[in-house]
This record gives structure tokens, C-alpha cells and sequence, in this order.
């Protein structure tokens, strides 16, 4: 066994040793979007180096968790590594992380990577979560240990977004980034407020799993499926939380656009699916209707007559679905199973709260919702940039123009997306290849505008 | 056909759509000169991989070729390029152009820079009607590595009104339209090319 042990601890070590060999080596590499992957890169390095320096005291009975915790680090070197400028549409980072560190903390970064799975993720902090796998290894090393290699990069939040590897140059329907943005208040307000909500309604939860509890059974199997029943409504509460606080913030940041893009991607799955036969998500159905709440919009004739007439369509557009959300298959869908109802009864009962404490951890100037009735004349602009093939950067005539923000090029551009008719199916493609180039042109535009214009002026 | 200067640069910025000159983000008027526009050095650069071919043959060259000894890099404002001595790189304006019907252009380097061995080659005719950035090429041609910066003022766009509004603006399917960045050479999609060039 001693000889088990021996070679253990040294293939740990040379390991350990491999590892931050191989995150430098990551992190010499020029072509990131940011700093943030070479950051991300220094983290690894400096955790691997110290499990190498200190691996000769560390206890016999660690060891298989130190191999494992290598390990994990070693699987998170993909992230960076990913997100070299070829793999990523790079020029929209450095904006997008400006933005959306405006809205959730400017200690907050990001690294964009591609995933071959399609669909859109966010992982959690990652320097919170070293933190505290280093703690799980103290006494013979610590966090502090870690956080005195890292310096500055300890103070930061490192999160990790994925989009789907073929959808690399489709800009416009990245405005899912937000609903992933939505992940990290979401978070928050379950960390600060869940545990409050689920204690109100426990005691309703378990009378209705008594309520359906078949007879014949005895009193311990009683108590078993109660617990079960419990556990299960409350991971399909937390879940749909998720997922409706992260689509409402997207609807918020980018308004119509959110819709829009989420309305696309909800074209990929069936609208009824039961959150037990989808890893809890909600029914897509159920979303489309919640995100539509937040963009709230009546068409009249003042908007007929002053608006863009694209935009005007294109709200219409958005309009159509709610012939989709009318339909209510989904609440029986959700009804029809006693965990998903009483999951779906505590989101109904208590969202207005629930979305109000979401929104007080945005800077009170940010508050409010992105409103398309008071940025209609801009993003009528930007529209008709478009149409003439110009990025829609700015908005107004040289020399008083002024750079566009974010969520208003997005919309212009979904705006030109869903009203453009076009002849053929290469038509199409085409005109959709030349917008997303427009759209991408125009984030990185505006940000170099914003961010250079008024140190030149 | 005449050179416009500033008054009429000016004039063609701020004019009606179809009259208008696009340069965008045009960031400080101090960029109009008397008869030109400065322009910024935008941030994507085409670099040769010289190891990893003989000879380029431009003809047989195809997207999957071009990408063999060509590729693309990115250097983010405030972060260097070194152009050194006998080096050609391919780089685009960061301003994005439109050019109207009756407007021509011609992107020309900065006697600032060509004083220190940065040429910029005069293959940057610029169309009637063109949207995008411009690309052009950058050669050192002195003896000390050249430092370049995106966002640094390296070239100029004169512009001359044509004799009559071109009629077959360049809008209707060029090899270049709409490009964001530098392009690769498509010397190889020209229409006449198979007439004299016998290659597989």
C-alpha cells in the first residue's frame, strides 16, 4: 500500500505540474476577445502550482480528492482555450462585457465560448467556486493560500458563457446572452430569497401531497413519497424561477428582440413539454407567455403613423405569437402533474414580488424597462441604415450623430430579420449573411465610439 | 472631375441620403483636411505564413488555400502591431464607407507614415456606390520594425465626383461588397480568368 501511495502522490504532482505548464502556455496566446481567459488561465495555474508545492504534507486520505479536483481544473481549461478570437464572434465581446457589467457589477467578467450542444448556458462564478474547493482542502493548503498567487483576479467574478459552435457569426440570435445574464441575478435573488418563499409554502405543498397520496400504503411509505414529493416540487420551483427570471431580465434588457429570439429558439421544441420530461425547464409555451408580459405594447394609430414601418411590422410580428400563448395547453400539461402544479401555483403566486427584489439589484437607473415606444425614432434610424447597407452604429446626421446602444441596434436589426421579404430560400441566406455582418460591425462600432469619442472630441 | 475639399466634404456628409457620404464612426471633424479624410487603422490585419507554402499561385488559390497561407489576427485598440522591414500585411479602414453614385475615392497612406517606411499601396480605388471598409496593404519598406496601432491615423480617403452618376453602381454583386474587415484576395473569381490560366 505504501508503494500505492508513493507513486500516487508523485503522479499528482507531476500532474499538478503538467497542468500549469499547459495554463500558461494557454495564456500566451494573443488572440483573446479580453483579459478575461488569461485571467481565467492565471487562476488555473496558480491553483495547480500550489497542490504541486504542497502536495508532500498533504494527508494520505486527500489524495484521491486532490486527483479529482485536478481534474476538474483541468476539464475548465477549456473554456479559455475556447475563446480564442477564431471561435468566437470577437468583436462584440468587449462590448457586450461592458454592457452587461453595467447591469450586474463591474467586478463581474466573461469569457464567450462555443459548445457543440445547441443551446446557451452560463456557468456559475468560477473564483467563488475555487474558493471554496480550496477551503475544502485546508489545513496543508487554503484559499487564502490561492487568492495571495492570484491578487487582483480574487476581487473578480469569472463566468463562462457558451452559445451553440454553428450559430458563431448569427449576432442576432445572441441576444439570448441576456436571459444568461438573468442566470446571474437569478441566483442571487434564490441565494437571498428562496429559502423565505419555500418556507410559506411548505406546509401547502405537503398537504397536497397528502392530498394525492394513493391509499393502501403504510405510514413510512406515506412519509417517504412526502419527502419525495417535497424535494421535487421544490427543484421544479427553483427551476422554473430560473429560467423565468433569466428570460424576464433578457426581456428587459433588449426588449422585443428578447422575444424575438426566444420565440425563434422556442420554434426548435415542442411548445407543451412537461418540465418532468425536460430537466424541469418550463414549458415553452409558459415562457413565450411570461416573457411577453414584460413587453407590454399596444399598438395605435400613433404608432401606425410615426413609426418606422418596419419596426411597426415587426411589433406586429411579435404581436402574432400571442395567438400561441392563448392557447393554454401548457397549464394543463403543468396541471396534470401534482408536483408541476404546485410548483407552478408558488411561481403564480408570488412572481410580482419575486420580480420586483430581481430588479432592485440593478442600479436604480437601470430600473426601468428597455421601452421600444420611447426609442422608436432611433431604431427607425438604424433600420433604415441597414437598408442601405450601412451599420447601424449610430444614429443622426455628422456631425451630432451619436453611437447607438445595444439593445437598439438589436432590434433594428431582428426588425429587418422578420419583415424583409425575400424571393428565394438563397435569397435569404444571403440577406441574412449581410445583416449579421452589419449587426456585428455596428455593436464593435458604437462601443469604440463610446468608449475613444470622448477623449478625441 | 474635381477633388472635393472641406467645405464639400462637409456638404456630402450631411446631405440627403441619396447624395450622402457614409464614414462612420467618423469621430472628430479634425479628421477633414483641407481635401481629404483621415482615416483610423482598424484592428484586423491579414498576416502571409511564409513556412507553410513554395509559392502562392493566386489562380488555383481557394478560400481553403488562401487560409494556408494566409491568416487573419486581431489586435485590440490599445495594443500594438509590429509591421517589420519587407513585411506585407492586409489591413482595413475601421471606418466603415458608402460612397454615393456620383462619388469616387481613393485611400492613399499619410506622408507622416510613409516618412517613417510605412507604405500603403495605391491598389485602394474605391467605387461609385461602394459600402465598406476598405481594404489595403501595408508594406514596411525601411529597415526598422514599424510599431502600428488600431485607431492610429495612417491613411486618407480623397474623394472626386465622377462626370456622370455612375450607372451600374457598385451594389449589384461585386467580389467585395459589404466586407466588415480585410478581405483575402479573390484574384482567382475574376470573370476572365480561365481564359488565359489553365489550372486544375
Amino acid at each position: 500500500m505504501r508503494l500505492r501511495k508513493t507513486i500516487q502522490r508523485n503522479e499528482l504532482r507531476r500532474y499538478a505540474r503538467s497542468l500549469a505548464a499547459l495554463a500558461e502556455d494557454i495564456e500566451q496566446a494573443e488572440d483573446f476577445a479580453t483579459d478575461t481567459a488569461r485571467d481565467f488561465c492565471s487562476m488555473i495555474q496558480a491553483a495547480a502550482e500550489l497542490i504541486a508545492e504542497r502536495l508532500e504534507v498533504a494527508p494520505e486520505d486527500k489524495l484521491p480528492w486532490v486527483g479529482a479536483l485536478l481534474g476538474f481544473f483541468s476539464q475548465n481549461l477549456r473554456f479559455p482555450e475556447r475563446s480564442r478570437i477564431e471561435h468566437i464572434p470577437w468583436s462584440v465581446v468587449q462590448a457586450m462585457e461592458s454592457f452587461i457589467q453595467e447591469h450586474v457589477g463591474t467586478d463581474s467578467n466573461f469569457i464567450i465560448r462555443p459548445q457543440w450542444r445547441y443551446n446557451y448556458s452560463i456557468s456559475e462564478d468560477y473564483v467563488a467556486k475555487y474558493k471554496e474547493l480550496f477551503d475544502s482542502l485546508a489545513p496543508w493548503v487554503s484559499a487564502a493560500d490561492w487568492i495571495a498567487r492570484i491578487g487582483v483576479i480574487a476581487a473578480k467574478r469569472i463566468y463562462c458563457i457558451s452559445f451553440p459552435r454553428v450559430e458563431k457569426m448569427n449576432i442576432l440570435t445572441h441576444v439570448i446572452w441576456g436571459h444568461e445574464v438573468g442566470h446571474i441575478l437569478g441566483g442571487v435573488w434564490e441565494k437571498a430569497h428562496f429559502s423565505t418563499i419555500w418556507t410559506a409554502e411548505a406546509t401547502q405543498v405537503a398537504a397536497t401531497a397528502d392530498a394525492t397520496c394513493p391509499s393502501g400504503l403504510t405510514a413510512a411509505q406515506q412519509n417517504l413519497r412526502k419527502a419525495r414529493f417535497l424535494d421535487e416540487t421544490m427543484t421544479l420551483t427553483k427551476r422554473a424561477l430560473s429560467e423565468l427570471i433569466s428570460d424576464s431580465v433578457g426581456a428587459h434588457l433588449f426588449g422585443p428582440a428578447a422575444v424575438a429570439s426566444l420565440a425563434e429558439f422556442s420554434c426548435r421544441h415542442d411548445l407543451d413539454s412537461s418540465s418532468i420530461d425536460s430537466n424541469g425547464y418550463p414549458p415553452w409555451r409558459y415562457r413565450l407567455r411570461k416573457i411577453s408580459e414584460y413587453v407590454p405594447i399596444n399598438l395605435n394609430l400613433t404608432s401606425r403613423v410615426l413609426w418606422h414601418r418596419q419596426l411597426f411590422r415587426y411589433i406586429q410580428w411579435t404581436q402574432q405569437w400571442k395567438v400561441i400563448i392563448n392557447d393554454t395547453s401548457d397549464v394543463a400539461v403543468i396541471a396534470a402533474n401534482p408536483q408541476s402544479a404546485e410548483a407552478y401555483r408558488i411561481v403564480d403566486t408570488h412572481w410580482a414580488a419575486i420580480w420586483h427584489n430581481v430588479l432592485q439589484q440593478l442600479p436604480s437607473h437601470l430600473r426601468a424597462s428597455y421601452d421600444i415606444r420611447l426609442r422608436y425614432r432611433i431604431v427607425g434610424e438604424l433600420i433604415d441604415r441597414i437598408g442601405r447597407g450601412i451599420p447601424p452604429n449610430e444614429y443622426g446626421c455628422w456631425p451630432h450623430s451619436s453611437p447607438a446602444l445595444i439593445p437598439d441596434i438589436w432590434n433594428a436589426a431582428w426588425a429587418c430579420k422578420v419583415t424583409r421579404s425575400t424571393a428565394s430560400p438563397e435569397e435569404y441566406d444571403e440577406n441574412l449573411r449581410m445583416l449579421f455582418h452589419l449587426t456585428l460591425k455596428a455593436i464593435e462600432a458604437s462601443h469604440i465610439h463610446r468608449t475613444f469619442g470622448p477623449t478625441i472630441l | 472631375m474635381s477633388t472635393l475639399t472641406r467645405k464639400q466634404i462637409h456638404a456630402r456628409l450631411a446631405a440627403r441620403p441619396r447624395k450622402r457620404l457614409v464614414v462612420s464612426p467618423l469621430l472628430s471633424g479634425r479628421q477633414i483636411g483641407e481635401a481629404s479624410i483621415d482615416l483610423w487603422l482598424g484592428n484586423q490585419f491579414i498576416v502571409f505564413r511564409r513556412h507553410t507554402q513554395a509559392l502562392i499561385n493566386p489562380f488555383s488559390a481557394s478560400r481553403v488555400a488562401l487560409h494556408r497561407f494566409q491568416e487573419r489576427r486581431i489586435v485590440h485598440f490599445g495594443n500594438k502591431f509590429v509591421l517589420h522591414p519587407g513585411a506585407l500585411a492586409l489591413a482595413a479602414t475601421f471606418e466603415y464607407l458608402q460612397l454615393p453614385d456620383d462619388l469616387e475615392g481613393q485611400v492613399e497612406g499619410r506622408s507622416s507614415w510613409a516618412r517613417l517606411g510605412l507604405q500603403i499601396a495605391s491598389a485602394t480605388f474605391v467605387e461609385p456606390g461602394f459600402s465598406g471598409v476598405v481594404t489595403f496593404e501595408l508594406a514596411n519598406v525601411g529597415n526598422m520594425p514599424l510599431q502600428l496601432y488600431p485607431g492610429t491615423r495612417v491613411s486618407q480617403l480623397i474623394l472626386r465626383e465622377t462626370c456622370s452618376q455612375s450607372d451600374n453602381a457598385y451594389g449589384s454583386g461585386p467580389k467585395y461588397n459589404y466586407p466588415i474587415g480585410p478581405q483575402f484576395s479573390r484574384v482567382a473569381s475574376d470573370y476572365d480568368v480561365r481564359t488565359f490560366v489553365r489550372e486544375p
